[in-house]
């Protein structure tokens, strides 16, 4: 993939290595134009993270690396997981709630 | 579906993603920019969509997608209206707007036909007042089997020694070739059309790195079944940078 805008600047034309999933376009896509305000309104940026953090193998090549065991279904309904290390996905972290009330029970 | 919707085509015959027991399972990129149609910051805005009286009108997005190739392939144009475009433009369509005749190749028409209406389509939504933003796909089918070229492109040259055998690898080649020239014509419309700052532009190619190691087995056997060889720019507009 090769993003162009003139007001990008990359002098020294680096590229960005790694092995990427074309399923992190569309995050990716969001995120960018998070990140140069590309959104005019607020609620519209708002709406964009929003979907930027929930798309199955949400990574984006912008997020930074989070170290975590995760788990996902193969598809919705489905019997199969896949197990990740978060080393080639860039998401936010998965928070589990529901551990903490258990933690602080004295 | 992978580059719109981050995921990957559904194991369903026929390629009918779109219908039961098939499921798309998660927003592509067209339903969120139409979404965001939906969502305001302004006032009189949240008040007006809140009772139904008059639609928003400002920072409205547009979803497009504009090929030269047929549509009808595959559903593929049912699928491009689901995963979310507005408007969808294939070879049906200019051939029925353009009054072009008869397909140019076996996938419709040349791209350099296409990118005519593809500019009427540009000049006709930015002059049209409330501007709006818009997303909008173009995807070239050169690089796809047969690599057929206009004529009268003067760029061709013969890329590695060919007796016959690899034709097919050099017209591949000089494809790739025609469609670099294409983006350096689209870049400049835009800059011509002083829209080339406030665009963001995504190119991508959807050869696979599976099929880059056999390459050559793919162009030689002319099969159309080893993934999709096609080029796509991504364009939204007006887009503003820090």
């Amino acid at each position: 993939m090769m993003i162009y805008n003139p007001n990008i600047k990359n002098p020294t034309k680096q590229k960005v290595q790694g092995n990427f999933y074309s399923l992190s376009l569309p995050t990716t896509i969001l995120d960018l134009m998070i990140h140069t305000n590309s959104f005019a309104q607020s609620a519209q940026k708002y709406l964009a993270r929003n979907f930027a953090q929930n798309y199955e193998f949400a990574q984006s090549l912008l997020r930074p690396i989070k170290d975590a065991i995760r788990f996902f279904f193969v598809h919705p309904g489905g019997t199969q997981w896949v197990l990740d290390n978060s080393k080639n996905l860039r998401v936010s972290p998965l928070t589990i709630h529901v551990c903490e009330p258990a933690l602080t029970v004295v | 579906m992978t580059d719109y919707c981050g995921q990957l085509a559904l194991p369903i015959d026929f390629s009918v993603e779109f219908e039961d027991p098939a499921r798309m399972y998660q927003h592509c990129l067209p339903q969120v920019f139409r979404y965001m149609n939906s969502v305001t910051d302004t006032e009189s805005e949240i008040l007006a969509l809140h009772n139904n009286s008059r639609p928003r009108t400002t920072d409205m997005w547009e979803t497009v997608h504009i090929e030269s190739a047929t549509g009808a392939y595959d559903h593929e144009k049912d699928i491009l209206q689901r995963v979310g475009f507005n408007t969808v433009i294939t070879a049906e369509e200019l051939g029925e707007v353009g009054k072009l005749g008869d397909f140019d190749t076996p996938l419709g028409y040349y791209d350099e036909r296409g990118l005519e209406h593809f500019w009427k389509y540009v000049d006709n939504t930015i002059n049209r007042v409330p501007k709006n933003r818009m997303y909008l796909g173009w995807m070239s089918t050169t690089t796809h089997t047969p690599f057929r070229i206009p004529s009268e492109w003067n760029g061709r040259k013969s890329y590695v020694w060919t007796n016959g055998e690899w034709d097919s690898v050099d017209n591949w080649m000089n494809a790739v070739r025609w469609t670099d020239d294409k983006v350096k014509e689209i870049i400049l419309g835009f800059r011509e059309r002083g829209l080339e700052n406030e665009t963001l532009f995504l190119m991508y190619f959807t050869l696979l790195e599976p099929e880059l190691t056999k390459v050559t087995e793919i162009m030689d056997s002319h099969s159309q079944d080893n993934g999709q060889h096609l080029s796509r720019i991504l364009t939204t507009k007006p887009i503003a940078f820090l």
